[in-house]
Formats: C-alpha cells, sequence, structure tokens
C-alpha cells in the first residue's frame, strides 16, 4: 500500500509569518519622535512647560466607554477624582470620588455658565451643576446605601476607552515602578523520585513598562456613556466636559441621531437629502416624538457651539465609504464662513495609503486630518488591498485578472528592499492599552492579571492591537494635546486649533490621504 | 510632570504576531525567546489573543472571519426560544437555559444595590387616564393594514422571543453564538424576578382594568402594570450588551428594536407609555448590577466575537 501522494491545489496560502515592529511606531510616523534616542522636540517643549509653577496639564475629556484606570501605564494620566459615568445614573455618579477632606468638586467647576442660553440645554446644564456635588459625597459612601445608583464602569468591559486613554496620553513605568511575577518551573520527576531542576525562566528585559501616549503630561478624564440613542444622556455628557473646562474633547463614537446620520455622503446643503430622510423615517421602529427630536437638535446646537471654543475630535467611521458618521459629518474646511471646530479623523495605515475601512469625505464635510492606524482589506472596483500573509488567503480563491495587484507582501523572510513602500497592505496595527487579564481585546492566559502583591504576571495583556478610525482619533486627539501642552496650540478655539492640526487650510486629498497628522506643521 | 524617556530608550515593546514583546534596546540577538518553554507560552498567547474580530475597529484580518463565518452551523437549535405555548398565554419561556442558579446567588449578594433603585413613583390614575388615549389611537391603528406587521410580532413577541436583538446584531439563524444567547437568557430570567419585585410594590392596574372601554389586542397579564417587564428585559438585553461589545456598529439598532418590542406591549393595549419608560429606566439603573452579576457570561459572549 503506498501513501496517498497529493497536495491540494489550495494548499498555498498565507503563511502568517508577520514582521515584528516596534509597538510605537505611530509615534515616529507623526513625527513626535524622530529617532532611537527618543528625541522629540515636542516633548522637550513640555518638559519645559511643566516645571513652570502655573503648569496646567491640558485637559482631555474622553466621551467614551468607561477606563481601566489601574493599568499601570495609566497611572497619573487619568483623572480619577472628576472621572464620571452617565451611563445608568441620568445626572451621573462619580466611580471613584476623592474623599480627601481637603477635595471640593466644585472648584473644577471652570465655567460656572452653560455654553449656551437654549431651552432644554441651560435646564439641563442647571440640574447638573445642581446635582453634582451632592452626588459626589454620596457616591464616596458603600456600595449598598439605598436609593443609589452604582457606576456601570467595571474594568472588565472597558477595553474601548483603554485603548483610547492609552494612545493619547499613557505613561512609561520604569522597573522601580513596577514588579513583574515570573511563573517559576516544576522540575521532572525521576524513576527514583529525584529531581531534574528546570533552568527558571527569566525576562530579556524589564521589568518595566515602556509604552507611552502621543502627549504623556495631560491629565484624561473619563466620561463614560452608553450606546443608548438618547440624546439627553449626550447632552449631559457634554455639558460635563464644558463644566469641567475641558480643553480636548473626544469623541471616537457616534451620536445616533435618527435624522442626521445618513446612508449616503451626499447632501442637500448641511441636511441629508430628502429621499434620505423619507428612506430613514419609512424604516424607523418607532414614533419619534416631539421632545426626542428637539433633544437632538439642541445636541447638534450645542456640540457646535462648544466646539468653537472645545475642539472636538471625532471619529469619521470605518465604513469604507463617504458617508461618515455623525458629528464628524459636521467639520467643515478650515476658513469656511461657518468654520467650526469638530476634527473629523481618518485612518493613514503605516504604508501612508487610507486604511481600506476608513470612511470618506462627505459632499460637504471634508475629513479634517488623517492620523496613523492599522488597515482593513478591500477587494472591490476602488480598491484591491489584501493581507496575503493571511492563512486564509489562498491565491486559488482569487481570479489571475487583479491579484497581482494585491501588492507585494513581506514577512521575516523577505528580500523586499522596502517593506513599507513596497506593500499594498499594512499589517501593523496600533499597539495600546489593554485591559488586563481574561478581559480586553487581548486576553491573557492567566486569568487574572496580578498576584495578591500586585505584581504582574503577564505583561503581554496589558496591550493590545487597536485599529480604526478610533485609533486615529485617539493619535489626533493627543497630538492637539501635546501641542496644547508644548505650547504651540492656544487652548480655547476649536476653529484654530483644527487650523493648526491639519498645518493649513489645503484641502484634503482622500486618496492619498493628506493632510496628514504631522508634528512639524504644527 | 515630566515622565521617564529613558525606559523607552532602553526597553522596547515589540509586536510580535498576535502578542507582544519586551526586549532590551538595541536588540541584541540572545534577547529573543530561545527556549522552548517560551516560545510554548509566546505560541500559547498568539493562540488566546486570537486577532481576528468582526468588531469594527479590530478587523485586521477579514479572511480569516469570512471564513469562520461561513463554516458556522444553520442554528440547529433556532427554535428553541420559541414560545411553545401557543394561544393567548403571556408565559415566558427560557428555553434549554439551565437556571443560572451562581449568577441568581450573586444577585441576591448584592440585593441591597438593587432593591430600592429610585425609580419614580407611577403617574397618578388621572394621569395614567390621559396616556389611555394614546392607546385608543394605537389600538385602533394596529387594526390597520399598514401596522399588519406588528400585530405578528405582538403575538411572537408574548413570550421570550430572541430574534428581535439577534437579527440587528446580524447573528439571527446562524451558528456559533450560543453563548450571547444564552447572555440573554439569563438577562431575561434575572430581570423577571427583579421586575416582578418592582412591579409587586406599586401594584398599578392594566389599562384596560381602569379603563374597561380599552379593547386590548392581547389578554392582561397576571402582574402587575408598572413597570414593564417586556421593556425591562429588552432594554436590559440592549443595556447588557452594549458593555459586551460597545464596539459593534449595530448597537443603536439594537437599542431601537428593543424599544420596538417595548412599545409593542402599549400597541397591544396592555401597558401604559409610562410603564415602558421606567422598564427602561429600571434596565439603565440595573445594568451596573448586571455586568456584576453576569461577568462571566458576558466575557464568554464576547470572546464570540474578538
Amino acid at each position: 500500500m503506498t501513501e496517498l501522494n497529493y497536495t491540494p491545489e489550495d494548499a498555498d496560502r498565507g503563511n502568517a509569518n508577520y514582521a515584528s515592529y516596534h509597538a510605537l511606531w505611530h509615534l515616529f510616523d507623526i513625527g513626535v519622535v524622530t529617532d532611537l534616542a527618543f528625541a522629540s522636540e515636542a516633548w522637550d517643549l513640555a518638559d519645559e512647560n511643566c516645571e513652570k509653577p502655573d503648569f496646567k496639564p491640558t485637559r482631555v475629556a474622553l466621551i467614551d466607554v468607561s477606563v481601566a484606570y489601574e493599568h499601570p501605564n495609566l497611572m497619573g494620566a487619568i483623572n480619577t477624582d472628576l472621572m464620571i459615568d452617565f451611563f445608568s445614573a441620568r445626572l451621573g455618579t462619580f466611580p471613584r470620588p476623592n474623599v480627601a477632606p481637603a477635595f471640593n468638586l466644585a472648584t473644577s467647576f471652570l465655567n460656572g455658565a452653560a455654553p449656551m442660553g437654549i431651552n432644554p440645554i441651560a435646564d439641563l446644564f442647571l440640574e447638573l451643576v445642581a446635582h453634582l456635588p451632592g452626588e459626589y459625597v454620596a457616591s464616596a459612601g458603600p456600595w449598598n446605601q439605598p436609593g443609589r445608583v452604582l457606576p456601570t464602569t467595571s474594568a472588565t468591559f472597558s477595553a474601548h476607552g483603554t485603548a483610547m486613554a492609552g494612545l493619547i496620553g499613557a505613561r512609561p513605568k520604569t522597573a522601580p515602578e513596577v514588579e513583574f511575577a515570573i511563573a517559576s518551573r516544576i522540575p521532572l520527576n525521576k524513576e527514583d523520585g529525584s529531581l531534574i531542576p528546570l533552568k527558571q525562566k527569566t525576562l530579556s528585559a524589564g521589568p518595566c513598562l515602556p509604552y507611552a501616549g502621543v502627549d504623556p503630561y495631560c491629565e484624561i478624564v473619563p466620561i463614560s456613556t452608553s450606546f443608548d440613542p438618547d440624546p439627553e444622556q449626550l447632552i449631559l455628557a457634554m455639558l460635563y466636559a464644558w463644566l469641567i473646562g475641558a480643553d480636548v474633547i473626544v469623541l471616537a463614537r457616534d451620536f445616533p441621531d435618527p435624522l442626521r446620520s445618513g446612508i449616503t455622503g451626499r447632501r442637500d446643503g448641511n441636511a441629508l437629502l430628502p429621499e434620505e430622510l423619507k428612506a430613514i423615517k419609512g424604516a424607523y421602529p418607532c414614533e419619534l416624538s416631539q421632545a426626542e427630536l428637539a433633544l437632538w437638535d439642541a445636541l447638534h446646537d450645542l456640540t457646535l457651539a462648544m466646539s468653537q471654543t472645545i475642539p472636538i475630535v471625532c471619529a469619521s467611521g470605518n465604513g469604507s465609504d463617504n458617508s461618515m458618521i455623525y458629528p464628524a459629518s459636521m467639520a467643515t474646511a478650515p476658513g469656511a464662513p461657518d468654520d467650526n471646530g469638530i476634527i473629523a479623523v481618518g485612518a493613514r495605515a503605516a504604508t501612508r495609503n487610507r486604511a481600506g475601512y476608513s470612511t470618506t469625505s462627505t459632499q460637504t464635510a471634508p475629513v479634517s486630518v488623517y492620523a496613523p492606524s492599522g488597515d482593513g482589506e478591500r477587494l472591490d472596483l476602488a480598491i484591491h488591498r489584501m493581507d496575503t500573509l493571511d492563512p486564509d488567503y489562498r491565491p486559488h480563491d482569487h481570479s489571475v485578472s487583479y491579484r497581482d495587484d494585491l501588492g507585494v507582501q513581506y514577512d521575516g523572510a523577505s528580500d523586499v528592499a522596502n517593506p513599507v513602500t513596497d506593500s499594498t497592505y499594512a499589517t501593523q496595527s496600533i499597539t495600546s492599552t489593554d485591559v488586563p487579564g481574561l478581559a480586553g481585546y487581548n486576553a491573557s492566559p492567566y486569568p487574572y492579571a496580578t498576584n495578591k502583591d500586585g505584581a504582574l504576571f503577564d505583561y503581554r495583556s496589558y496591550y493590545c492591537d487597536f485599529s480604526g478610525t478610533s485609533a486615529a482619533t485617539a493619535i489626533a486627539a493627543g497630538m492637539l494635546s501635546l501641542g496644547m501642552t508644548s505650547g504651540k496650540i492656544v487652548k480655547g478655539d476649536g476653529p484654530s486649533a483644527k487650523k493648526q492640526l491639519r498645518g493649513g487650510a489645503a484641502p484634503t486629498d482622500d486618496a492619498n490621504a493628506t493632510p496628514a497628522l504631522r508634528w512639524s506643521v504644527l | 510632570m515630566a515622565f521617564n524617556r529613558t525606559i523607552l530608550v532602553e526597553d522596547w515593546l515589540l509586536a510580535e504576531g498576535d502578542s507582544f514583546d519586551l526586549v532590551k534596546a538595541p536588540e541584541p540577538p540572545e534577547a529573543m525567546p530561545e527556549e522552548p518553554e517560551e516560545m510554548a507560552m509566546a505560541m500559547a498567547m498568539v493562540a488566546a489573543g486570537g486577532g481576528a474580530s468582526s468588531v469594527f475597529n479590530r478587523n485586521r484580518n477579514r479572511n480569516r472571519n469570512r471564513n469562520r463565518n461561513r463554516n458556522r452551523n444553520r442554528n440547529r437549535n433556532r427554535n428553541r426560544n420559541r414560545n411553545r405555548f401557543d394561544g393567548g398565554l403571556d408565559l415566558d419561556s427560557f428555553g434549554d437555559l439551565l437556571t443560572p442558579w451562581r449568577e441568581i446567588e450573586r444577585l441576591h449578594e448584592v440585593k441591597a444595590a438593587w432593591v430600592d433603585l429610585p425609580l419614580p413613583l407611577p403617574p397618578s390614575p388621572t394621569e395614567l387616564k390621559i396616556e389611555t388615549l394614546e392607546l385608543f389611537r394605537k389600538l385602533r391603528e394596529l387594526q390597520t393594514e399598514a401596522e399588519r406587521g406588528r400585530r405578528e410580532e405582538i403575538l411572537i413577541e408574548q413570550s421570550l422571543e430572541l430574534s428581535g436583538y439577534l437579527r440587528p446584531l446580524g447573528i439571527d439563524g446562524i451558528g456559533g453564538y450560543d453563548e450571547t444567547i444564552t447572555l440573554f437568557l439569563m438577562v431575561s430570567q434575572i430581570c423577571e424576578e427583579v421586575g416582578l419585585r418592582y412591579k409587586s410594590g406599586y401594584a398599578v392596574s392594566r389599562p384596560s382594568v381602569l379603563e374597561p372601554r380599552l379593547r386590548t389586542f392581547l389578554a392582561n397579564p397576571a402582574y402587575e402594570s408598572y413597570p414593564s417587564n417586556h421593556s425591562f428585559q429588552s432594554f436590559s438585553i440592549a443595556f447588557t450588551f452594549s458593555r459586551v461589545l460597545p464596539e459593534h456598529p449595530a448597537i443603536a439598532a439594537l437599542f431601537r428594536s428593543s424599544r420596538r418590542i417595548a412599545e409593542n406591549r402599549e400597541w397591544a393595549g396592555i401597558h401604559y407609555a409610562s410603564d415602558t419608560r421606567a422598564g427602561h429606566d429600571l434596565a439603565r439603573m440595573f445594568a451596573p448590577i448586571m455586568e456584576l452579576v453576569l461577568q462571566e457570561q458576558m466575557l464568554r459572549a464576547r470572546a464570540e466575537w474578538l
């Protein structure tokens, strides 16, 4: 008997031999860091400024899901005193109030007046300001007080917020600040009961956590929200950012306004086309009340008004089309008569091509700036881009008519001269901070991240691959914050901040993913 | 405060495959994992980390997802959650779900945190009568041709029926999401118990009891009206899943579907709008309890998507 000697034709597939890369490649790509000595004009300027007696860290309001604020790289980056949650408690509650007697929440209320006078906004602002100080004291009490609502901020379900926060403002941690626990090895047991010890495992580097966000000087205030299409919750989250005097607002999410989220990127003035509105209304599963539509209108006006003073960094969306999510879809071109401080961020892969999924400009709203992120596969008339290293990539599934266009892929053994420029698909994702242990984007083989003394079992699970226009938005927000920390960008002027961040008013080129985020143009 | 930049120069974090490695810089060859045990651990982590994702901000390997979905079976048990009782009975059936005794035990351990949530008191009978006017309109419109689909939905939704939640998420009738389905069943079961406790405290009568001229589409269930348990369960599924996978692009659609399922009980004439709103508010306030009590099942469900 002879064995069957046949190799199926489709056995040819991607070998998954991805090259490794530096977790902070994006800091080099945007020019914040210029060499392996981590020379950085930006960080040098920030170093100088933060020594000044009147230095106030740039305050970044992160309207997202909750953040695993105990992540070692986020210690010092998160303002846990002001961190608030609007998921479960209508007027907000504080996950970790400061119990020091000297702390008074009201001293953090930097803007005492509502940003605009229209009715629902002003009323909600007064309600919020009246509620928060008492809530702060009460939320410092035990968890089992009657009549209270707890925050919905478990670290376990905070992956997105944690990755966002890390990209914006993580701090590197040195050996004295972290402790690694290394699992010992059980010796081999011989027939006679004697033992053969195994060489104990050692770390190749560390213990330390050499990871940094774009602006490791800023303070991030997490404002956690749910995804309930509830305009009131979003108004209150925005008003809180206003109240605490945020310098930057980050929105890597959409506002699910029923009548402002387009199907396509076509527009009638600043509104959706009548036929799109008709389609959306006809398919809407519930009856929309006048009251809720009025609140959505108020949120729209509030966001535009606030963006005049606080730049609002918004993800443009991952739809691969030109529909752009709302509120990014309100971004204006710099210098436009109705210019605002809404910054729509698109994603640019390590190849410097637009990422395959990144939403492009609508008819009226240009992508403001393209920032680094991971890539996405596409196979359509517009873009041929696939990860040919993926084990599920089988060349024989594809037509020769386009297969050669899928581009050069590189791996550890490749002799491609310059993999970054010679590839069409970028295999680099963005590395960011992750919820440790089982949860998060990158699960650890250890269910618990630390031992009882707080030593880390597995530093790998503190990091994850992150991508999408979310990652690009976090990096752009970090850059904006760093621009303010270093004194290059003036706080309090949204439209100017946008113009500076994109390096002027040159028109957006979606095909070439420009303007790209670059320190040198600030 | 200035941070320590030197550490970035001395040690590098590298992305390696689907995991990470900490190495001395400049990277000496002996710093790479060379012992078989370390290599095995690194490989195990690659497997555990899993780079593929159907979630939009992690869409590195579209191919892998596509094939994974193609290889999934049609859900052989797709009817298992359907009501097995025909007729006008308003029974909740939890299909094949075993009683989640561990979760229920935990629920009772933290009872103090949810037994007195600040739900507003129900409207007075005078205000309820004004709400009843809307129910008259809805019942009349329900009989029109335009609302035929809603009539069918209302009948199906008398018992727990998950397709209204699975369809917006794109997994109705697709295998491989058993933990997500189990999570939704657990959420519903926990809500039933908690909701009945709240209902009993307020003891609000059903709309047609207060106003017998209201000819309802469904028979009145045996328990009180405020808050609506259909609403509480329906929104709890949405709130809980939005913690499990906030990255899913259809979360808002899930909430809207939950809202329609909740409001359909008004169209059937057996709930006031204030009952529906209270169910929503209770689900929102109860969400932190849910993420504590169901944490393990929520993680199992999340793993199906990443």
